[in-house]
Order: C-alpha cells, then structure tokens, then sequence
C-alpha cells in the first residue's frame, strides 16, 4: 500500500514493515503510522503487507520484504532514494531485508530506522526483568511462543536472517533506532546499536523516557510520538538527498 | 512525565493482555482482529492517499 502525502517527493520512498510479532499486524494497522513519518519526511512510504506466520514461516517475511525492494529499483526508484523502516518485528525486517538484499548483491538502501525492534529470538535481554514491571505488553513468554511460530519447526534462533544480533553488520547504511525506555525488548536495541558501533556503522540510538512498545502508534494524538516522528524526519530527509 | 494521551495506548495493551489471559488458547485469527485494534489509536495525518498496489 502506497501512502502518498501531497506535495512530497515521488522519487524519495520509505519501505515500511508492520509489526505484529510475524503473526498479526498488517498494512492497515500501520499505514498512518508511517504516513506520518512519510508526511513529515516529505516523501512516499510503500508499506508492505508481508505475508505472516504460521502460512509463511522464516525467511519467507524478508523474502517478502525483498521482492518488494526489488520491486521499487525495478520501478526506477534508486536504492539512494529509498530507507527502511519497521516497528517490532518489522524493526528486524528493517535490518535483514538489507542483509538478504546484500546476500542478493542488490545496491543497499540509504538509511533504516528500527522502531522497538525485537530481534533475540532467544529472548536474552536483561531488561526482559528489569523491565518486566513497566512494559504492559511484551513478555519473554510471549517473545518465544511467537518466535518459535515465525521460525517454524526446527528453527534456527540464531540464524542472522531471523536474528539480525548474529548478523555481521560492516557496510551496512546509517542506523537510526528509536524505542522506548519502558519496555522489555530495550536490549535488543541496545544490543544492536552495540554490534552496529563496533561494526563501523553510523548508528543513533534513541531511547525515550517512559514510552511502551511503539510508542509512535499514538502519531497525531500524544505529543511524545509526534516529536518523536519529527526526529526520525529531521534525521531521514538529508540521507534521501531531501533538503 | 508522559503525557495523558500515552494512557490510550496503555490501556490498549492492558486489554490486550487481559484478552490473553482469559483466553490463552485464543485462535489465531481472533487475535490478529485483536491486533488490528492498534490502528484505532493514531491520528489520521490529513492530506496522504493511500493506494492499495502489488509490489513483487
């Protein structure tokens, strides 16, 4: 699904993967999400609507997600011109569709942005307790049912496709990884910005004070998500050559 | 301190989350209607099209 603000840049695309675990979630639960990061960006967004597990288990979702960046080089748009983002699961989608793609010897993108990114698959972070008390949806228990739903039977946790925390990260384009303060999957941020640093990767890490999973669903209602998404602008729009 | 309308996303998960519990065998495609319900808390940004394509 295309979202299209008026007056923005035809040749300038966000590649947006939805959340949802790889169980739920769809284009439709995150079109006005990434609209408004597309709107303040000054730009498309291309969400995509990947198929899901259990129907489409690991790696048919970054498959998904790279048949769609195909897609877009095939329409014209150039790799220089486009940026990833995703929230959640879509937050790992952010990163291993530019690892698949890199596998693929495809161009890779100017820029991606994980928003609340869950990446472990083992599940191995720390603030999975120390933030068990403030995060009101995500638990380890939760992580591993749905993870071992997305890897199908048999399953590899650390596959770097499945797990970006395992993936070699040199090459990689600018990072810019924002999440909340309050929630259980703090590490994988943490841990990503980590591997990205050590890697040579321009990465920014932006954790913000008490804000849940995704916070930015509340774009256009809670002032915390709209500065948020202006951050996430403000950063995004020189990497896509926007003025 | 977070401002007042963050409570509508807390209490989105809250229900959620008490769905779960009283339903932990919940089928899977009431739970992605159940999922579906996250996009009832964002604003509409005014001024986009969305055009639904096939894209590969």
């Amino acid at each position: 699904m295309w979202a299209a603000p008026k007056y923005c840049a035809q040749d300038r695309v966000l590649l947006c993967a939805h959340g949802g675990g790889y169980v739920a979630g769809s284009m439709y639960t995150h079109r006005k999400t990434y609209a408004h990061v597309a709107k303040a960006t000054g730009c498309r967004a291309l969400i995509v609507h990947y198929g899901r597990a259990p129907e489409n288990v690991h790696p048919g979702p970054v498959n998904d997600m790279v048949r769609s960046y195909k897609w877009l080089l095939d329409q014209g748009i150039r790799p220089g011109h486009i940026a990833l983002i995703g929230a959640s699961a879509g937050g790992a989608l952010a990163v291993t569709t530019i690892l698949r793609a890199r596998e693929l010897g495809l161009p890779l993108p100017a820029a991606t942005m994980p928003l609340s990114p869950w990446l472990d698959m083992e599940a191995t972070g720390e603030t999975f307790e120390t933030n068990a008390a403030k995060d009101l949806l995500v638990t380890r228990d939760i992580i591993q049912v749905m993870g071992g739903m997305f890897l199908g039977e048999g399953g590899n946790r650390q596959d770097p496709l499945a797990n970006p925390l395992h993936a070699d990260l040199k090459g990689f384009p600018p990072m810019y990884i924002q999440t909340g303060a309050d929630e259980t999957l703090l590490d994988d941020s943490r841990k990503l910005a980590d591997l990205a640093r050590n890697s040579g990767v321009d990465v920014t890490l932006e954790i913000v004070p008490e804000m849940q999973h995704v916070f930015q669903f509340l774009a256009g209602t809670a002032p915390e998500a709209d500065a948020a998404i202006r951050r996430l602008a403000a950063w995004v729009r020189p990497k896509l050559g926007l003025g | 301190m977070a401002s007042k309308r963050t409570e509508e996303l807390n209490a989105l998960y809250l229900e959620w989350v008490a769905a779960l519990k009283a339903n932990p065998e919940m089928p899977l495609d009431e739970l992605r209607h159940m999922f579906e319900k996250w996009e009832r808390i964002t604003g509409e940004p005014g001024g986009v099209d969305y055009i639904e394509t096939n894209a590969g």
